[in-house]
């Protein structure tokens, strides 16, 4: 393909040291580096260091998934429906990547998919979930279970 | 060395969490805040509380007789101040609508007050005085001396109100002693939206019901020659049994709901509200006008 070397390229260090080529169409999304590489440091690596390469690849196949003006609707759908199956931990990696690098579109559908797990759930099934330990009292359950009966009382009654 | 993987939900930045759980609804989040306190503490966040509020609470708010900065300077928090809505409302526009939101959805509710309304008669003293009345959110309502024309009408645009939701008009009213002049008698709601006009029946007194309730057990024919008679007096008129009857509100008030409208998205249109009695010419009385509520119909 003739095409890539007229393309400008930047490149990505993880943490783990392992470097990334990525193409500047894709790197653009990411926002909170995009000066880095627009200062015209291209070329120089530019280092993730709080992003490991397992994590990284994956934002980076987003990233290029969502580039490709040819991806037609309905596949960036399945594609983005794939993506977000993965264990917790990977999908919390992926947010606090999305959000270091402020990619919004990705910070918004991994955030829609934790919020759609915990939806409709009791604390004690999100306890369970996501493995937190119970640590209020009955004093404080108490307290915040009036503040909910508050916002939820009926239309007219007053206080 | 090596990078600790984010398994834990609560590692979150603080703004992660809040960003979550403002995609989920507000009953999830007041069910959320009970986890422990990462959640709580996200939960309190204004950038959660923000999302509740309706897009445009600072633009109304600063129609506030009040003032917008006295207001919002009252609450330290977008939580205290969405729960000040839901619980109280602000008058705004010179004091002539209040703006409050409704519990547990957070959509806007309005009272149109009596000053805000077109009222027949309602300039003319001898028929109508303007008097300030315990427990009314305005500074003055509407009292009809004596009228022998009623009528009633109020107006909004839907770009005022929470797009995407079914609303209900309530006209608010009261009495010192006994509403006079609506006994056995029907009135005509209408709801106007450009071109399009819902129409329903409704009774003003509120021990109608109660009387057409006697009435479908047998009953002295006059009565029924009556109601027959006022009924044929309007076109396509629904049986009796569809008229609107008024209720009691927490406040102490009397509404009647006069009709539903659907407001879409991005709609900008004129409401019309019209309350109009059928047979005219009956000497009316007593009647304290509060205002006509727009509201969140009940789902």
């Amino acid at each position: 393909m003739s095409s890539t070397e007229a393309k400008k390229m930047v490149v990505l260090k993880s943490f783990d040291g392992v470097t990334f080529e990525v193409e500047e169409s894709v790197a653009v999304q990411f926002e909170s580096i995009r000066h880095m590489f627009e200062d015209n440091l291209a070329g120089s690596v530019i280092p993730l260091s709080n992003i490991k390469s397992e994590i990284l690849s994956k934002v980076i196949d987003y990233c290029k998934r969502h580039a490709d003006d040819t991806t037609d609707e309905e596949d960036l759908k399945a594609f983005d429906a794939d993506f977000v199956k993965v264990e917790h931990g990977t999908l919390f990696d992926i947010i606090r990547a999305a959000n270091y690098l402020n990619i919004k579109s990705l910070l918004d559908l991994t955030c829609q998919t934790v919020a759609d797990m915990i939806k409709g759930k009791t604390p004690a099934e999100i306890r369970e979930l996501f493995n937190i330990s119970d640590e209020f009292t009955p004093e404080e359950e108490e307290e915040a279970s009036i503040i909910t009966r508050f916002i939820y009382m009926d239309r007219y009654a007053d206080c | 060395m090596s990078i600790e993987s984010c398994t834990d939900f609560q590692e979150l930045p603080e703004g992660c969490i809040a960003n979550v759980l403002s995609l989920t609804s507000l009953k999830d989040v007041c069910r959320l805040s009970l986890v422990n306190s990462t959640f709580r503490s996200a939960a309190e966040s204004d950038a959660i509380w923000e999302r509740f509020l309706p897009p445009d609470y600072r633009h109304i708010i600063s129609r506030s007789i009040e003032g917008a900065d006295s207001i919002l300077a009252k609450f330290r928090t977008k939580k205290g101040l969405y729960l000040y809505l839901c619980h109280n409302h602000i008058l705004i526009d010179g004091g002539t609508k209040s703006f409050s939101l409704e519990k547990g959805t957070g959509k806007k509710c309005f009272m149109l007050a009596s000053r805000d309304l077109f009222i027949v008669m309602g300039d003319a003293p001898e028929f109508c005085k303007w008097i300030s009345y315990p427990n009314s959110r305005f500074p003055e309502v509407a009292e009809l001396l004596a009228v022998r024309r009623f009528e009633i009408c109020g107006k909004i645009n839907t770009g005022m109100l929470s797009s995407g939701t079914k609303y209900a008009a309530y006209i608010v009213f009261t009495s010192r002693s006994r509403i006079e002049g609506f006994k056995y008698q029907i009135s005509k709601a209408s709801i106007q939206i450009g071109q399009e006009t819902k129409q329903r029946i409704v009774c003003i007194d509120p021990d109608e019901e109660q009387r057409q309730r006697c009435m479908t057990v047998p009953c002295p024919t006059f009565f029924m020659h009556q109601i027959s008679h006022l009924c044929s007096s309007i076109d396509n008129m629904p049986a009796m049994p569809n008229a609107r009857y008024p209720r009691l509100r927490g406040d102490g008030w009397l509404e009647v709901q006069l009709g539903e409208f659907l407001v879409k998205e991005k709609h900008d249109r004129d409401v019309k509200i019209i309350l109009k009695e059928i047979k005219r010419g009956i000497w009316k009385s007593s009647l304290i006008i509060q205002g006509i509520e727009i509201r969140p119909r009940a789902a």
